[in-house]
């Protein structure tokens, strides 16, 4: 074997999943190949840290009704009541933009804190659903764009981090039909945030763009729980 | 923000979802609550049936093999398997405390990109709660009248009875729920079409390429129903307070309502018509920094309320017959 061994097939050595003919050439090169056994040793760290991360992983938190409790804790006298509408919060939204700049930041703050929010479980089946007002307040729509992937790039960050580290044990086609509705969801997202450019503000498009992060949010929970295996 | 970016990296070297990696395994679940039931486990066909034992509930766990599940008036959970190739392997754990454990999981190594498709059958008490999860099966189950959660990643996701509760979980599958006297549902799924029939109470779907049907015999107290690329249909009766949102964003939303039904509608396309059989017929078009199609209107006195959005379809209201 002159050439590098591939990352695949060193996978498939460590698994003890290659034939004895391929096990004796990848011993053979990496007997004589500083570099494959420094591949093979990041291989191996990264096994390690994920074989770490299988079993404990998930605190399982609930990340909506988490934040929505905090949005209402501080949305009492002065505070931000929940933006979307829930039989319970009187069916109304929150007009004002110094409100929402708080219910991000309070939104943010939570998600940033929780660390472990991440491992969010879906809403339960009895959770109230969330109803989308369409008559939010009017926001500038680059200070509301900002606000809503200052509230979402964390967590899609940190969940975005976990499937790359997991996914090695997805299934190919199952990767691969995650990343088509993936990529629906963020050209979804993309071309509402396109109509939003220029505009100086519209309550509706940007609870739209909000709802297409939710949708990759509650998306990648899903694909974090799968790729646990 | 930095830019999110999930590089799915599959390795199918890897790809051999086990019953331990679904969740479960027996021996070691039994042990954990104390309960060392011992399993018995058989390679090739099987017939066989185990006594319900406590609270009457099954698990099935499958990786590699569909799983069809129907019930009898008996206290016995029956197993059968016709394996001729003696390539899967059935392992059941009778647990008092968490009822029936079912494994099955394929003997020896699957090469790279090869699926097996057995068949196991389960039939369970009437009254038994239900948990089947699969990988490349399908799922069927018919008539079990507890709670049922069912997961299935590419195959059909089908169920048919009168449980209370169901859940419904898939990424690539069609999941298919008649569940008249259901009182929640949720379904979720990537690329596959839900259907749901209900109860009534409250109901979750999404999905993000497929379409949306859903009916109820009862009235719905509580709706979210949402998908990215397909259509959602809704026709139920509505309780007097609740709480309904529909959104999408390419699809179109069509609504079937109660002609004496009372409720406030919030209606809103961007770039599709809005056409209404129920009240106004001429939409406002919404002022505004965008520009968008929209209707803010009340039918009757109750206190329903109907929020539904999407990006690019139309909205449609109609009577329901």
């Amino acid at each position: 074997m002159r050439r590098h061994i591939d990352r695949r097939t060193l996978h498939a050595w460590l698994d003890g999943e290659v034939d004895e003919a391929t096990r004796g050439e990848v011993v053979r090169h990496l007997e004589r190949c500083a570099a494959c056994r420094r591949r093979l040793g990041d291989i191996e760290t990264f096994l390690g840290r994920f074989d770490a991360l299988r079993g404990p992983l998930a605190p399982r938190r609930e990340l909506w009704s988490g934040i929505e409790r905090r949005v209402r804790e501080a949305g009492s006298p002065g505070g931000v009541p929940a933006r979307r509408e829930s039989p319970a919060s009187g069916r109304r939204a929150v007009p004002d933009p110094r409100r929402r700049r708080a219910f991000v930041a309070v939104a943010g703050g939570a998600l940033l804190a929780g660390g472990a929010l991440v491992f969010l479980s879906r809403p339960a089946p009895d959770a109230a659903p969330a109803v989308r007002s369409a008559d939010t307040g009017v926001r500038g729509s680059e200070a509301g764009i900002a606000g809503i992937e200052r509230a979402y790039g964390p967590v899609l960050d940190r969940l975005s981090r976990l499937v790359e580290e997991r996914s090695r044990g997805l299934d190919f086609d199952l990767a691969a039909s995650a990343e088509v509705d993936l990529a629906i969801i963020r050209a979804s997202r993309q071309e509402v945030r396109d109509a939003l450019r220029g505009a100086a503000g519209d309550a509706g498009l940007l609870a739209e763009l909000e709802q297409g992060y939710r949708s990759e949010v509650r998306y990648l929970e899903r694909l974090v729980s799968v790729a646990r295996f | 923000m930095r830019t999110c970016t999930v590089r799915l990296r599959p390795w199918p070297t890897r790809a051999r979802p086990s019953s331990t990696a679904l969740g479960l395994s027996p021996v070691i679940l039994a042990l954990a609550i104390g309960d060392p039931a011992v399993a018995t486990a058989q390679v090739g066909a099987m017939d066989r049936t185990w006594p319900a034992s406590g609270s009457a509930s099954v698990a099935v766990r499958a990786p590699h093999a569909t799983v069809r599940v129907d019930v009898w008036d008996r206290e016995e959970v029956r197993v059968r398997k016709t394996d001729p190739a003696r390539r899967q392997r059935v392992e059941v754990t009778p647990s008092p405390a968490s009822g029936l454990i079912v494994a099955v999981e394929p003997v020896g190594p699957i090469a790279a990109g090869r699926r097996r498709s057995d068949t196991v059958f389960v039939t369970v008490p009437r009254h038994a709660s239900l948990s089947v999860k699969t990988y490349w099966g399908a799922i069927q189950v018919v008539g079990a009248e507890g709670d049922v959660a069912l997961e299935s990643y590419f195959e059909e996701a089908v169920y048919r009875g009168g449980a209370p509760r169901v859940s419904v979980r898939g990424f690539h599958s069609p999941i298919m729920i008649e569940a008249p006297h259901a009182r929640s549902i949720v379904a979720e799924s990537g690329g596959g079409d839900v259907h749901v029939l209900s109860g009534g109470g409250r109901l979750r779907v999404e999905t993000v390429r497929g379409d949306i049907e859903a009916r109820a015999r009862g009235a719905l107290a509580e709706a979210d129903l949402r998908s990215t690329g397909g259509s959602i249909l809704l026709s139920a009766p509505l309780a007097a307070t609740a709480t309904i949102a529909l959104d999408t964003h390419h699809g179109t939303l069509d609504v079937e309502l109660d002609p004496g039904v009372g409720a406030r509608l919030r209606l809103e396309t961007y770039l599709g018509a809005i056409e209404n059989a129920l009240g106004p017929s001429a939409p406002a078009r919404r002022s505004g920094p965008v520009r968008a199609n929209a209707l803010d209107f009340s039918l009757g006195e109750g206190g329903a309320l109907i929020v539904a959005s999407t990006y690019r379809g139309d909205i449609r209201l109609h009577r329901r017959e």
